[in-house]
């Protein structure tokens, strides 16, 4: 009886050291409509190999940082988190806050890489060391509004310019196309379809980024000296063109006010007929399920004045904070996520690109994962900079500033510069 | 010889309901009077949350002096106050005198006033948020009714939208403030005031007004310091945008010290903040007092 009892605590023992019966902490943020959800076979499938179960909580992008911050001040950190490329930096700035991943990167795992240049920069922002490893990544297509564009009249070919990789439109096209588009269909007299709403009440990274890079701006948002770069003709520019797109009428009214959702909506409501931000799990599954009505076709980005043709690129990053009691663990789930397998069904439920290259093979003569592919080459990842919360909002509410007709591009522009540079004060 | 009364002698007297209160008193020091101090600390660091703080002197104050956005912030929430609170006070008292004045069904009235009270702002936020739209339903009332149609969130308008979706919320609930303070005035008062011959606005002005005083403060003190809290409402509608248009100080604070790892300027701003609104209050108290 007694050998017996033993032998079951040390099989209980040996299963306690290998894992089984731990539970990690993941902080997920909504790069899926229902993370919980998303991850909920591949927690079951880690869970029976490795005895250790996955509990996700859902924080949002906004208050991501805000909630690891307090966590970690209160000693309570999750051991796994998701972050993106403008929001990790601060936490690994001050305080030091995430572990450094290099210990269990093996050189197999980085020839599985497909852009290991993007973990180079990652750890070239960080001082060499590595905070963060993605496990997928995702660019922004534009989209049109195919019966806006048929009720209008916008000949072929001008379809073709914004559809054809070799092919391209610029931003005067975009102007011919605002004065074709921009219209009252339902004869009352008034306005009711516009060309673009920019979702200028948003305090997101990219929108204004969007148009700053297709101008010509620096995409670390820094210039040659390591200063801000917003006093600058590309700021000048991509605010110029938006204040003229809201003057002649192309934008609909209010949008210095809009949030990302409302500008969403507009597009997928069929009340404005371009959309420059559309992110493959909208393209592919959101709006096919939920807008079967939107006839829509993705295009690429256009041309900016420069001649430069951009987008963005983001990640979904996972760190491990430095007050995880289970690092191992919660290295042994990312390693888990990266596998071909885990891989191919984050492609294929969210659309977005595997890090490793493994997507299912439905994906591979599909035009529009093409299209998606196609963009990463001159797609821009966010700025990694400890001060982006900052500048994010510096920029966004000078746009704010000139798209309500309070500030000239120009002033803006000299604001967000100074603003910026008073920013850097705090993060040096 | 009067034996002077000092602190020792109260100690000595209330000794055992000092010892009866001193669990309040704990929490109240923990949880109130130790975070107010603790501000006070913070806001001569430089404190990004994690990590200690380091001493950094009047240099956050210094930086304050010269923020832009700051003083913005502070305008904004001046402006919300110079609003929200006179009318709250104003259209409370009005509401409070017709709901008296309803003899049938008042309670039903009266839970429909205090209604809005009770659902938490986030949702009336949200909601009045869709209501506000460029192409929400209030515009498109309009619109049917051939009126020009208003952009309610844009930089010329955010703030009043803002402190009418306020006003609105808590009309009712400072007007059961006032209803309570009607039931405290004695009828024969009235009753022997209309016998003399006072007509209704002699009754108001002599009679309810000065005896409704201190009902009066204390729903302007409170709807000062509820303008002053404004930052659920700006968070969820606005974010303080379009241009800081509608940015309260309370969510400047949030976002300097949360959003951007600010945590010692943010509690020089706060102090700032805790400064201004305890002067005000003192203002209103001592008018009132005066009075």
């Amino acid at each position: 009886m007694f050998r017996k009892s033993l032998v079951l605590l040390s099989i209980l023992l040996f299963l306690l050291t290998i894992g089984f019966g731990k539970t990690l902490q993941f902080w997920a943020t909504p790069f899926v409509s229902q993370p919980e959800k998303f991850f909920e076979p591949l927690v079951k499938q880690f869970k029976a190999e490795t005895g250790i179960d996955v509990e996700i909580s859902v924080v949002s992008y906004a208050d991501a940082v805000t909630k690891i911050q307090a966590a970690i001040a209160a000693g309570e950190a999750p051991d796994l988190v998701a972050l993106s490329e403008g929001r990790f930096m601060p936490l690994v700035r001050f305080g030091n806050a995430l572990y450094e991943l290099d210990e269990f990167v093996t050189d197999d795992l980085l020839k599985r890489v497909v852009r290991p240049q993007l973990l180079d920069q990652y750890r070239q922002i960080a001082g060499g060391k590595l905070y963060v490893f993605p496990i997928c990544f995702w660019t922004y297509l534009g989209a049109i509004n195919l019966d806006i564009f048929k009720k209008a009249g916008v000949p072929e070919e001008f379809i073709e310019k914004m559809t054809d990789p070799n092919k391209y439109y610029t931003w005067d096209d975009l102007l011919q196309l605002g004065a074709m588009v921009t219209k009252d269909y339902n004869g009352d007299g008034k306005v009711d379809h516009w060309l673009y709403a920019y979702p200028g009440g948003e305090n997101w990274v990219h929108p204004f980024l969007l148009w700053y890079w297709n101008a010509g701006g620096s995409p670390t948002l820094l210039d040659e000296n390591g200063k801000p770069a917003f006093n600058t003709e590309a700021t000048i520019r991509a605010l110029k063109f938006l204040l003229t797109l809201k003057e002649k009428g192309y934008m609909p009214p209010g949008v210095e006010s809009l949030s990302a959702g409302d500008a969403i909506d507009m597009f997928t409501s069929g009340k404005t007929a371009f959309i420059n931000n559309v992110w493959p799990s909208n393209a592919f599954v959101v709006w096919p399920k939920q807008f079967k009505n939107l006839n829509f076709r993705l295009v690429y980005p256009p041309v900016g004045p420069t001649g430069l043709r951009t987008t963005y690129f983001g990640s979904y990053l996972l760190a491990i904070p430095r007050q995880s009691k289970m690092k191992r663990e919660a290295w042994k789930f990312i390693e888990f996520l990266l596998r071909p397998e885990s891989q191919k069904y984050i492609s294929a439920n969210t659309y977005y690109s595997s890090i490793t290259g493994d997507v299912p093979d439905e994906f591979k003569g599909d035009p529009r994962v093409k299209m998606y592919m196609e963009v990463v080459k001159y797609a821009i990842p966010e700025p990694m900079h400890p001060a982006m919360a900052r500048w994010k909002m510096i920029y966004n509410s000078e746009t704010q500033a000139v798209l309500s007709g309070q500030k000239t591009p120009e002033e803006a522009a000299k604001t967000m510069q100074k603003l910026a540079e008073q920013a850097l004060e705090f993060y040096k | 010889m009067k034996r002077r009364k000092n602190l020792m002698w109260y100690f000595r007297k209330y000794k055992f309901d000092l010892f009866l209160a001193l669990p309040g008193i704990l929490l109240l020091v923990i949880f109130y009077v130790a975070p107010v101090i603790a501000v006070f600390f913070v806001s001569f660091t430089r404190w990004p949350i994690i990590g200690a703080p380091k001493w950094i002197g009047l240099k956050n104050y210094q930086m304050l002096m010269s923020d832009r956005i700051f003083f913005k912030s502070l305008l904004n929430t001046l402006y919300y106050a110079a609003l929200i609170v006179p009318s709250l006070t104003i259209f409370s008292f009005i509401l409070a005198l017709i709901l008296r004045a309803i003899t049938k069904g008042r309670e039903f009235f009266k839970a429909v006033f205090v209604f809005p009270m009770v659902v938490t702002l986030v949702s009336t936020a949200t909601i009045w948020k869709g209501l506000f739209l460029p192409f929400g339903p209030i515009n498109a009332v309009l619109e049917f009714l051939g009126l020009p149609t208003v952009q309610f969130l844009s930089a010329e308008h955010v703030k009043n939208s803002l402190s009418f979706i306020l006003i609105w919320r808590d009309v009712g609930y400072f007007s059961i403030f006032y209803l309570a303070g009607f039931e405290q005035i004695p009828t024969e008062i009235i009753d022997a005031a209309k016998v003399d011959g006072a007509n209704a606005l002699q009754r108001f002005t002599y009679i309810i007004w000065p005896m409704m005083r201190p009902i009066v403060v204390l729903v302007s003190i409170l709807s000062t310091i509820g303008s002053f809290m404004i930052f659920t409402l700006v968070y969820v509608t606005t974010r303080g945008g379009p241009a800081y248009s509608s940015e309260a100080l309370l969510n400047y604070i949030y976002d300097v010290g949360w959003k951007e790892f600010r945590m010692g300027y943010a509690a020089a701003a706060a102090v700032v903040y805790f400064v201004i609104l305890f002067l005000l209050n003192s203002f209103q108290r001592l008018v009132f007092s005066r009075e």
